[in-house]
């Protein structure tokens, strides 16, 4: 198949989005330490093998927008995209990582083959224009604010930069304070757009803020929002990923284990059989 | 904060295109008190410098900024900054703001609690004491924002003075793709936000230069004279 632009969806020379195979992006929310990285890289990958997915590792090197400013932020650009070229030459998979500037998106892209906009930022023009340049695959999450014509309009900036290679990913949309839906209806027009469509199950059951000074979540909602998400239909499942969720640094609320993501997927490859 | 009448120089590389819609006023309490240009970041341009001047607007500039790089890059003509809500947790860029000494015009993210807010003043470090909190209205749905009272009682409590952004409340993105109704656009609602912001001391509005508030908001405005 072709998305806008003719992009034949290729993110990896391994790796093809398309509509018959489902692609999952996973991997821990912070890169805390080479090792998870590398024990959740390698948990998953063998899990999508087994159910017939692509796999693609996601991880930040540097939450730059914690709720407080007490937290940890992560390893740092260097420190990060090397742990993320490891994991990409090692275990042979794509990586993902997210840039809040121009000058990241540059230096992230060099290392990863996706680079990914936060919802936050997703209007910001002069990050889209660094991260089309850096002729990477580009995911832009829909802002918790924003409208999914504004998002699908971020995307066509991208590709009027030169770079058609655009997943465009739902994560759901302020209800209130401290508090997301997701609107599925924002999936159908995003594909309806012809650009790639990602469901993130696992910030979409954020309940930011709500933790007194970190954001909260219904992680036991996650396995029935990517449910719905499947049904609806998309390119590409994200999912945060950490062996112990319970003490990860960030997302501690919504990250979900090997097993709940194993049983998430079981049940997606049920769904699109 | 008090707000200074003096004459301040123009000058700096913070400076754009006066025609630019993004060309905004932000418009103190105290009657006759000159305007603060307040200016997206871009290239330097001297011909909105001097329209600033011509107009009497120029006392001294506040510049949008939303990178480190941007504000280690301003000069000491540029003595107050923007940062946007959607910027308004980003650690890097609250710290060079911090750094840079100047006066912090810090936005609320209509997606944030205003709760929220205080963590991110916190961030600022010793640089809180130097902040105008913005209120532009809380995310309503797709291409609405409501202005909540509660969120303005909220930020008081955090004892930074207040600015309202008129512009994001009667124009909020994405206006042009969704299915809302023009009422949300139209100035009449100018009088009851600002006679909101006023019940909650607010010290400074923010919109457009190309936009005029209509002769009763603006008397309302100019004519709140507490001393806060």
């Amino acid at each position: 198949m072709t998305f806008n632009g003719g992009w034949n969806g290729e993110i990896h020379p391994k790796a093809t989005l398309s509509q018959q195979q489902l692609t999952v992006i996973a991997g821990p929310c912070m890169f805390e330490t080479r090792e998870i990285g590398f024990e959740v890289a390698a948990q998953m990958k063998a899990l999508c093998d087994e159910l017939g997915f692509q796999y693609v590792f996601k991880s930040s090197y540097d939450k730059a927008n914690r709720t407080s400013g007490n937290t940890a932020r992560g390893p740092g650009l260097e420190k990060g995209l090397q742990w993320l070229s490891e994991v990409r030459e090692h275990l042979h998979v794509p990586v993902l990582t997210d840039v809040h500037t121009p000058v990241q998106a540059a230096e992230a892209g060099r290392i990863v083959d996706i680079v990914q906009v936060p919802a936050f930022l997703c209007d910001q023009k002069d990050l889209l224009k660094a991260c089309a340049e850096s002729g990477k695959t580009v995911q832009i999450k829909k802002g918790q604010h924003a409208t999914p014509e504004q998002v699908i309009a971020c995307a066509d900036y991208t590709a009027a930069c030169g770079n058609p290679k655009v997943l465009l990913c739902e994560r759901g949309t302020s209800f209130g304070y401290n508090n997301l839906v997701v609107d599925y209806r924002n999936l159908v027009m995003m594909r309806r757009s012809g650009y790639a469509t990602v469901f993130d199950g696992t910030h979409a059951a954020q309940l930011p803020g709500a933790g007194s000074g970190q954001s909260s979540g219904l992680r036991d909602m996650v396995p029935a929002l990517c449910a719905a998400a499947t049904a609806v239909g998309i390119h590409a499942l994200f999912l945060e990923v950490h062996p112990n969720p319970e003490k990860a640094l960030s997302d501690a609320s919504t990250q979900v284990s090997f097993e709940t993501a194993t049983h998430i997927l079981r049940r997606v490859k049920q769904l699109r059989a | 904060m008090s707000y200074s009448a003096a004459p301040m120089p123009p000058s700096g590389s913070c400076f754009v295109d006066a025609n630019r819609p993004q060309f905004h006023k932000v418009i103190p309490t105290q009657l006759r008190a000159p305007l603060l240009g307040c200016l997206e970041w871009r290239v330097g341009n001297a011909q909105t410098e001097q329209l600033m001047q011509r107009r009497g607007w120029m006392q001294s500039v506040c510049t949008t900024v939303t990178t480190p790089e941007q504000i280690g890059g301003l000069d000491a003509g540029c003595e107050r900054i923007f940062i946007p809500g959607e910027f308004s947790r980003q650690g890097d860029v609250l710290a060079a703001a911090a750094a840079s000494g100047k006066t912090i015009f810090l936005e609320r993210g209509a997606f944030l609690a205003p709760s929220d807010m205080l963590r991110a003043v916190s961030k600022l470090g010793p640089a809180k004491d130097n902040v105008v909190l913005v209120e532009s209205g809380s995310a309503f749905g797709y291409s609405d924002r409501v202005l909540d009272p509660r969120a303005l009682e909220v930020l008081a409590s955090i004892g930074c003075p207040m600015a309202l952004n008129l512009e994001a409340l009667t124009q909020p993105s994405g206006m042009a793709y969704a299915h809302r109704p023009q009422w949300i656009s139209d100035p009449a609602f100018d009088t009851a936000l600002i006679r909101t912001a006023i019940a909650f001391a607010v010290r400074y509005l923010i919109l457009p230069c190309n936009r005029e508030l209509s002769p009763q908001a603006a008397e309302l405005w100019l004519s709140a004279r507490k001393d806060y």
